[in-house]
């Protein structure tokens, strides 16, 4: 019996072991990276529309409109801008849908979030599983206002801010037995649209 | 086992490598929102800066958008220009110092995106109304006293009105005489005929809000003010024979000494301040000055520390007069005696006089922002 061929492939054995754990790990980190990589790109394309639109409410060629808001809930803002300076106000709409899910989504904690303009919707179906709008009526507040807010309080509203949560459609689990383990991804602004603030 | 050993390591370190760019592109992305903050602050401050220059400049700096001005602001550029919109309904000259203009401001600023190394850049629309800012305060009365330290009396033909002197609702009426307490008000209620104060309002009210500040601090600014006239007399000698403003060009002038005017002066329009050991006379019986046999002065006349105005002819204030003391704590006390022919008439449109004229010497624009488009 030769021990030191025996020793050798214990050794060998356990070096193999190590060798292959270490291998699932970076290979599961990637993934995970990966993943994540495409929801911020996702989480992108949503955020530079908001980022264009929410800046914009109250604004008119060489005046702030009188009435900025139609609807300043928790999930559903609705807000009047002359979105791209030209003749016309529009009215632009943001809504979440928590209670629903989008046909075909494989994740089953993704939503419906629609963009509409004077009508004209538009589902951005990316993956969005939260969506809260919060308003503020003094700038660095930290309580925000009751939802949903009452028309005659529409014009203490100074900053809104705005937190949603993308998840990946797909399940990214360590084990086998382990399941609903999908990458998030979480972006927050607090907006000061300028033609809020009370001149 | 050494070579399969080998392999194993080689590629986990090529999966290594490819986690690290991945983690490199999630920070790109947090590091250009970053920038696109930095971007719209740069034009945000470029756009104050223009409100500076437009105003140090009188307007005459005008970046148009065939030329912009382009200006490094923390190591990037900006390119800004403005449109300048008259006000819809202007006033005559010279009124049409005091119209609202409406500017808009056209700011860009540039960032790079980390991610792609791409230049994109953030416009800014920003628009104001511009106004000229004069400081002169609104004329409530005739003739105001905001300061309990006078006495007063008057003879002879003169008197002081708050009537509406132009076409009916040009002006309101208003009372003749304002005091700042209502001790002070009986007492030139007493010492006064009612028949020389003649207003449809009251002949005489007090005013708790009436106060020499911040008209101290206007005054101080305008003598030091290159347009100002000083006249003194090391400059000018007893007899002044200068001009105190035309109706086109309404200026701001300070008496500090004794002064006559003898030069056929007959009118003055803007801002006139009599100040300590000041006095004006205005001395008809002279050759020079019989034009009109009278001189009118069309604005704010102010009697800091010194109450002196003495008319033999038939001077005419059309607009109003304030008295006050620049310090309240001194003792002096103010004689005012309105004698001979002089007629103090309230006036909104001379008040108009005088705000050009101090606008013209402080060359400040207020700017009330409009919206914003970014």
């Amino acid at each position: 019996m030769n021990f030191g061929i025996i020793i050798s492939y214990v050794i060998a054995g356990f070096l193999m072991l190590t060798i292959l754990t270490v291998s699932y790990n970076v290979g599961y980190s990637n993934q995970e990276v990966a993943t994540t990589n495409i929801k911020q790109t996702h989480s992108l394309a949503i955020t530079q529309i908001l980022i264009n639109d929410i800046p914009k409410i109250g604004y008119d060629k060489k005046a702030v409109l009188t009435t900025k808001f139609e609807k300043a809930d928790s999930v559903e803002l609705s807000f009047f801008s002359n979105l791209d300076n030209s003749g016309s106000v529009e009215k632009i709409t943001w809504k979440y849908y928590p209670q629903i899910t989008p046909e075909h989504a494989k994740n089953p904690h993704a939503r419906i979030l629609t963009r509409t303009i004077d009508g004209d919707e538009t589902a951005l179906n990316a993956g969005v599983t939260a969506f809260t709008i919060r308003y503020y009526d003094n700038y660095g507040a930290s309580t925000p206002m009751p939802t949903p807010i009452n028309t005659s309080n529409f014009d203490d509203i100074v900053q809104i801010e705005i937190e949603m949560e993308l998840q990946s459609d797909y399940e990214l689990n360590y084990r086998v037995s382990d399941s609903g383990n999908y990458v998030n991804t979480i972006w927050k602004k607090r907006f000061s649209p300028v033609n809020l603030r009370p001149n | 086992m050494l070579i399969l050993s080998t392999g194993a390591i080689i590629i986990l370190g090529i999966m290594q490598v490819g986690i690290h760019s991945q983690r490199s592109a999630i920070v790109q992305k947090s590091a250009t929102s970053a920038y696109e903050v930095q971007a719209r602050n740069k034009a945000y401050t470029a756009a104050q800066l223009a409100m500076e220059r437009i105003n140090e400049s009188a307007g005459t700096w005008y970046p148009k958008k065939d030329s912009p001005w382009i200006e490094a602001i923390d190591g990037d550029s900006i390119s800004l220009y403005y449109k300048l919109f008259q006000s819809s309904d202007p006033e005559p000259y010279p009124f049409s110092y005091l119209d609202e203009d409406t500017v808009e401001i056209y700011a860009k600023s540039w960032y790079r995106t980390s991610a792609k190394n791409k230049k994109e850049d953030f416009d800014l629309i920003t628009t104001y109304i511009k106004s000229a800012m004069h400081f002169v305060p609104e004329f409530k009365s005739a003739m105001s006293f905001a300061t309990d330290d006078f006495t007063i009396s008057a003879s002879g033909s003169s008197s002081i009105s708050g009537n509406n002197p132009n076409a009916p609702g040009e002006c309101e009426d208003r009372p003749a005489i304002a005091t700042m307490s209502e001790n002070a008000a009986n007492m030139v209620s007493t010492n006064i005929d009612g028949d020389r104060l003649i207003s449809d309002s009251t002949g005489v009210a007090y005013d708790p809000d009436l106060s020499y500040q911040p008209v101290d601090q206007l005054i101080a600014r305008l003598r030091n003010s290159p347009g100002t006239r000083i006249i003194n007399e090391e400059a000018d000698g007893i007899n002044y024979k200068g001009d105190l403003g035309t109706e086109d060009n309404p200026g701001v002038f300070f008496i500090e000494d004794d002064t006559k005017l003898t030069g056929g002066i007959s009118e003055g329009y803007g801002i006139l301040v009599v100040r300590s050991y000041g006095a004006l006379a205005y001395d008809s019986s002279g050759v020079e000055m019989d034009i009109a046999g009278n001189f009118t002065f069309n604005g704010l006349v102010i009697f800091e520390d010194a109450y002196a105005l003495d008319g033999k002819g038939t001077p005419t204030i059309n607009g109003s007069v304030l008295v006050g003391k620049k310090d309240e704590t001194t003792n002096n006390i103010m004689d005012v005696e309105i004698s001979g022919n002089l007629h103090i008439q309230y006036d909104c449109l001379a008040e108009k006089y005088a705000q050009v004229a101090a606008a013209k010497e402080l060359m400040q624009n207020r700017y009330k922002r409009l919206s914003t488009y970014e």
